[in-house]
Formats: structure tokens, sequence, C-alpha cells
């Protein structure tokens, strides 16, 4: 048995408050209601979709505050969600995490337009831990006019 | 995936743990998981779960033998992670529990 270090020294998972937004989006059953519950249980509202095309339209409905997409999407990958959202200036305070099995996925990640990134199967205290890092305070690619991939620097 | 509340009564039951130990969620939510009759030696995930709850550790990651509902005697990878409300209150305990892959046959 493995015991890591009580809180202090460990990461703290914490409810957020208020709750977010959250779109979850991967094709795995298992892991989508794995994810939902986890989301759930720290009172997040959450909203599903098992497909990229279905992705882009609960982000029209929704308007979510943060989306978990997964890379291996069977139509739209995860990688061409972000370029399409990050294309489009509405989506601007979006924050996009990416959901991988491949740790060595996340430079092209963050270059599609994601703002962090987290390896499957994924543990409790990454997921709380990265939803806070990325969702708290200022948007972490930065102003709008300074992102990476952003519908204003594209063309510079 | 398993959770329980700071009573250890079960607060979430996912499908993945239904196909695991044969038991429905709507026949487990809310009653003590020290209680229950499945393949999974429950005793032994007490004190783990009591250290999390009590703050002594964050996360304790153990391995059981266990029977799934097939039957089948297997080792499980189980992780008890603590889930916490912002005021510091905590909420419950989260279990992970994977199917370890059996060890290979010696040549």
């Amino acid at each position: 048995m493995s015991v890591s270090p009580g809180p202090g020294r460990g990461a703290k998972v914490t409810r957020g408050d208020p709750a977010l937004s959250v779109l979850l989006v991967e094709d795995n059953d298992d892991a989508r209601e794995a994810l939902r519950i986890l989301l759930e249980l720290k009172g997040q509202r959450v909203v599903t979709a098992r497909d990229g095309r279905e992705a882009l339209q609960e982000v029209r409905a929704q308007s979510p505050d943060v989306a978990l997409i997964d890379i291996g999407l069977p139509d739209v990958d995860g990688f061409e969600v972000a370029r399409i959202l990050r294309a489009q200036p509405e989506n601007r305070d979006l924050r996009l995490i990416a959901l991988t099995g491949y740790a060595a996925e996340r430079d092209r990640a963050l270059e599609a337009g994601f703002d962090d990134f987290l390896v499957k199967p994924v543990n409790p205290d990454a997921l709380f831990t990265t939803l806070e890092r990325v969702c708290t305070g200022p948007h972490p690619r930065g102003t709008v006019e300074n992102r990476p991939n952003s519908p204003e620097t594209r063309n510079n | 995936m398993v959770a329980v509340d700071p009573r250890v009564q079960v607060l979430a039951w996912n499908h993945r743990a239904e196909d695991m130990w044969g038991l429905r969620a709507d026949e487990v939510k809310g009653r003590h998981l020290m209680n229950l009759d499945f393949g999974l030696p429950v005793e032994q995930l007490n004190q783990p779960i009591r250290s999390v709850l009590s703050q002594e550790a964050s996360h304790v990651e153990l391995s059981l033998d266990c029977v799934n509902r097939r039957g089948r005697s297997v080792r499980c990878n189980i992780r008890a992670n603590s889930l916490f409300a912002q005021s510091g209150e905590i909420l419950g305990v989260i279990l992970l529990m994977e199917e370890r892959a059996p060890d290979p046959l010696p040549s």
C-alpha cells in the first residue's frame, strides 16, 4: 500500500465555487461517466458530448467555462475541435483542456489551442488541480491579442 | 469508480463498478460500503478510507485479491482519493478500481 503526504504537501482537491460549467467530450462511455461523476461530485455543472461535431454544437448551445476534450475522437479529432473553437472570437474566454493517452501529444495539443493537458487515465488530483489552474485568474494563454492561434494574431 | 461520503455511505457507483462487481448503482447508493457483500474484501479498505477521511493522506494506493462478478479471482489496484469542499470540509473519498492484468505465466 502506498500512502501520499497529507494536505499541505499533497494536492488538495477543492470544490469550485461558484460552480463551473464544464463540457466533457469523450467517446469512451466508461471514461466519460467516471469523469462526469468526479466533476459532479465537486459541484460542477457538466454537459457531455461523444464526438467532435457534438462538441462544437454544445459549445454554441451552452457557452461552457471550460471544455475537456479527448484527442482521439472518432470524427473530428480533438486537435481540430480546438483549432475550430480558437478560430471563433466568441470563444475567446473558453478554457480548453486536452485528454489523451499519450503524453507525447502535449506540444501538439498546446499548438492546436489547448490551454492545458491531462494524460488518461485521469486521476482526481490531476483533474482538479488542472481545472483550478486553468480556470482561475487570467486566461492561461495570455490576453486575446497575444494568444497563439487566436483570430487576432493568426495572420500577423 | 466508487465514491463514499464521510460516513462511508455510497455516493456514486458507476457502470464499470456494476460490471466488475455485479451490483447495480440503485442497490448500493446510500448503503454503508462495509455492509455490502461482493467480491472485494471491503474490510481491507476500511483503514485506507479512514486515513483519507482523517486527512492523514490525500490518497492511498493498494492492491487486493478479489473475485469479480464472473467468479474469477483477480488482483485489483485501488486508489482512494480525498474530495474536499472549498471550505476545507471533506466531502468523501473516491475509489478508483482497476483489474490488474494477470501476471505472465513462467516460461
